[in-house]
């Protein structure tokens, strides 16, 4: 064996010494990328972190939000039924047009599709469910079909119909029309989100201010009624009036008439019915506390109340046969007692209005007041009293509030009352010495000086473009030729 | 004895390893462990350092994305309660309650038989919604009312002052947009039947665009 000059000896040292000190290198380069890799990871995960932290800072905020969407939704949702619900939207038509004394000659889809997406193409929570039907009835009875269908508890939206007169009487005598209606109902899904988060403290936080907040913003939608007015003697437009000249024409002047009674307790009825559906969701609107519909529901049920005491009264002279006047006494008198018996017993129950609850009237008028609604503010504060017992049934903290809702209700009357005499300001001589003059509907006047004989309106302050008039003690601005505004 | 070597100097047997060969040794000595010390820190100090903190905060990410998570769903929740409600706004906000439309249109032609100004019998009726306006953008009309009949007279005034008595009950016309010119014709039948002759006549209707002002107007409830 050959043994190695020392240059190769060299040499070779020298080369390993490379190679080792190399791939120690290479080494230490692949550790330094893999830790610029990882920094580069951690960087990103940084910035994923913060957004994280910026959708948990949300989270409180967007509980109480939940919370008070979820609270209210119910409420919501009450006017629209549930997917499984629908198999009774025919059952209630049917029930419908018994009461209504339509004929159902057909039910049939519409040609328009069950939708379950929303203009952008998503899965909706909501569906319609459209359908035709094909009907003979009177037009007083299809009116009082729709008129059922739309102010049923679900909501049922009539979205097209045509009417057709029928050429002559049936076997009944009455004239019945070929009717065509597409109604339309809408179902919903009561999940409302793939994922439905478990809030702790649910309970505890349902209290929290935030929700109380939110709740307050939440408009809930109403779903908008009509209580028909008695029509008893309003002809029916698609009969011909054309008749032979020797055809009686009508009724024997005095004779009484069987159908004309019948239906005048029909229609009494019905408006019981109605009125005692009224009370029974003012009842239970009462019961949740729900003061702002209980206001709507109890004016509506008033005037119902009101409009049935003056039918009844007409129709307890009118009704003059025998079995007719049986009727009468069991399906309008009776319940008729009982229905001022019950309204009787909910004015008593009335529960005292605390200050929150009055602070919130007089919020509402005030807005009112401000927008210049004066018949709004009227109505509302007439709410206000039927709901507090004029004033009475309140916490004694919020009297005080309760005497500048009166005085609101007071001053919106005057101003009305003011803005309707059409009081016009065409000119105005000013003197800021106070030898001003305005010229008010035609006739020149100074301060002190009174509109009217009876010194209704006095003209207290003439300014540059305006006249400041008393009236039952409230000031009024009127610009010229400009409405007019409380000083 | 004296041994004498004979060969040549570089055959000869080294006394010491040649110096250059020595320095080679000790710098490539050095050079490798420095190398390995250098390796040693950045593989077992840095790149572990720099491991463990990404692992930190991978575990740091993991625990703060379950909570964002749940902070999202509540908005995906919140975002499904506002489509929801618009939907309902939608529904019950824009629908024309047609029975108080009818009532008030009945009242209308009935006129409480007062024959002086109009007196007249309907044979059709109508009311449609409004088609793909909405593909066109904002809504022009909510539809159409159309009806057609028959005036007592031949007197084509009748016939406009229904048109005007339509225009002037306020709380039917609130909700439409317009009303169209009569159409008119004169009829006359041989039939035995009086009246013997009248105005055939026919009304289109314009109801406003379904929004806002009609679900203010939803509010009041009721007549």
């Amino acid at each position: 064996m050959t043994r190695l000059t020392e240059k190769q000896l060299l040499l070779l040292t020298i080369g390993i010494t490379v190679l080792i000190s190399g791939g120690l290198g290479l080494l230490i380069w692949s550790d330094f990328r893999t830790i610029d890799e990882e920094k580069g990871k951690k960087a990103d995960l940084d910035r994923q972190i913060e957004a994280a932290e910026r959708e948990i800072a949300l989270r409180p905020d967007r509980e109480y939000r939940v919370i008070a969407n979820r609270e209210i939704s119910d409420r919501e949702v009450a006017f629209l039924p549930e997917e499984e619900e629908i198999e009774t939207f025919w059952e209630v038509l049917e029930r419908f047009a018994q009461d209504s004394g339509v004929r159902i000659s057909e039910i049939a889809p519409s040609s328009i599709q069950r939708s379950g997406r929303d203009k952008k193409g998503a899965e909706s929570t909501i569906s319609t469910v459209p359908q035709v039907l094909s009907l003979r009835g009177t037009i007083d009875e299809f009116l009082r079909f729709i008129n059922m269908v739309e102010n049923y508890e679900r909501i049922i939206n009539v979205s097209e119909y045509s009417v057709s007169a029928g050429e002559a009487p049936d076997e009944d005598g009455k004239h019945r029309h070929g009717i065509r209606l597409a109604l339309t109902t809408f179902t919903y899904s009561r999940k409302i989100a793939s994922t439905i988060v478990s809030i702790p403290k649910y309970e505890e936080k349902k209290e929290h201010a935030e929700v109380k907040k939110w709740l307050s913003r939440i408009k809930v939608q109403e779903k908008e009624t009509y209580t028909l007015p008695l029509s008893i003697q309003r002809r029916d437009p698609f009969v011909s009036v054309r008749r032979r000249p020797d055809s009686p024409g009508g009724e024997v002047e005095g004779a009484p008439d069987p159908e004309y009674q019948g239906g005048l307790i029909d229609n009494i009825v019905e408006l019981v019915q109605t009125l005692q559906q009224g009370l029974t969701f003012e009842e239970e609107l009462q019961r949740r506390g729900d003061l702002w519909r209980l206001t709507a529901q109890r004016k509506e049920n008033r005037e119902t109340y009101a409009a049935l005491s003056e039918n009844i009264t007409t129709a307890n002279k009118e009704v003059t046969i025998p079995e007719l006047r049986e009727r009468f006494k069991r399906d309008v008198t009776v319940p008729w007692t009982a229905i001022q018996k019950r309204m009787e017993d909910m004015r008593n129950a009335n529960p005292r209005l605390g200050l929150s609850q009055v602070q919130e009237w007089r919020d509402r008028i005030s807005k009112l007041y401000d927008e210049r609604k004066w018949a709004d503010v009227e109505s509302e504060a007439r709410g206000f009293r039927d709901s507090s017992k004029n004033g009475q049934h309140v916490d004694d903290e919020a009297k005080d509030l309760v005497q500048i809702i009166f005085e609101m209700q007071r001053s919106a009357k005057v101003i009305d009352g003011f803005d309707k005499r059409k009081i016009e300001i065409t000119g105005i001589l000013y003197s800021p010495r106070g030898s001003s003059v305005a010229v008010v509907n035609a006739k020149q006047m100074t301060v002190g000086e009174a509109l009217d004989a009876d010194g209704t309106v006095v003209v207290v302050e003439i300014g540059e473009n305006y006249v400041i008039f008393e009236t039952e003690g409230v000031e009024i601005k009127k610009e010229q030729a400009t409405q007019a505004t409380k000083k | 004895m004296i041994a004498i070597n004979l060969l040549p100097s570089e055959y000869r047997k080294s006394e010491a390893t040649p110096i250059a060969r020595f320095l080679s040794i000790v710098i490539g000595a050095v050079v490798v462990t420095t190398s390995l010390v250098i390796y040693g820190y950045v593989h077992y100090s840095r790149l572990r350092e720099a491991v463990d903190l990404r692992e930190a905060t991978e575990q740091t990410f993991a625990n703060k994305k379950m909570e964002a998570d749940v902070s999202l769903s509540l908005q995906a929740e919140i975002n499904a309660y506002e489509a929801r409600r618009k939907a309902i706004t939608d529904v019950a906000g824009g629908r024309i309650l047609h029975s108080r439309k009818l009532d008030e249109f009945l009242s209308v032609i009935w006129n409480g038989d007062d024959r002086t100004a109009y007196y007249i019998w309907l044979n059709s009726m109508a009311v449609k919604p409004a088609r793909d306006s909405r593909a066109k953008g904002a809504a022009t009309s909510g539809g159409n009312l159309s009806f057609s009949g028959y005036s007592d007279t031949t007197n084509f005034s009748r016939v406009t002052n229904l048109r005007d008595a339509l225009k002037g009950k306020k709380a039917f016309y609130d909700d439409f947009k317009g009303i169209s010119r009569p159409v008119f014709r004169a009829q006359e039948w041989d039939d035995g039947l009086e009246p013997t002759s009248a105005g055939k006549f026919s009304f289109d209707l314009t109801f406003k665009p379904l929004g806002p002002a009609r679900e203010d107007k939803a509010v009041k409830k009721g007549k």
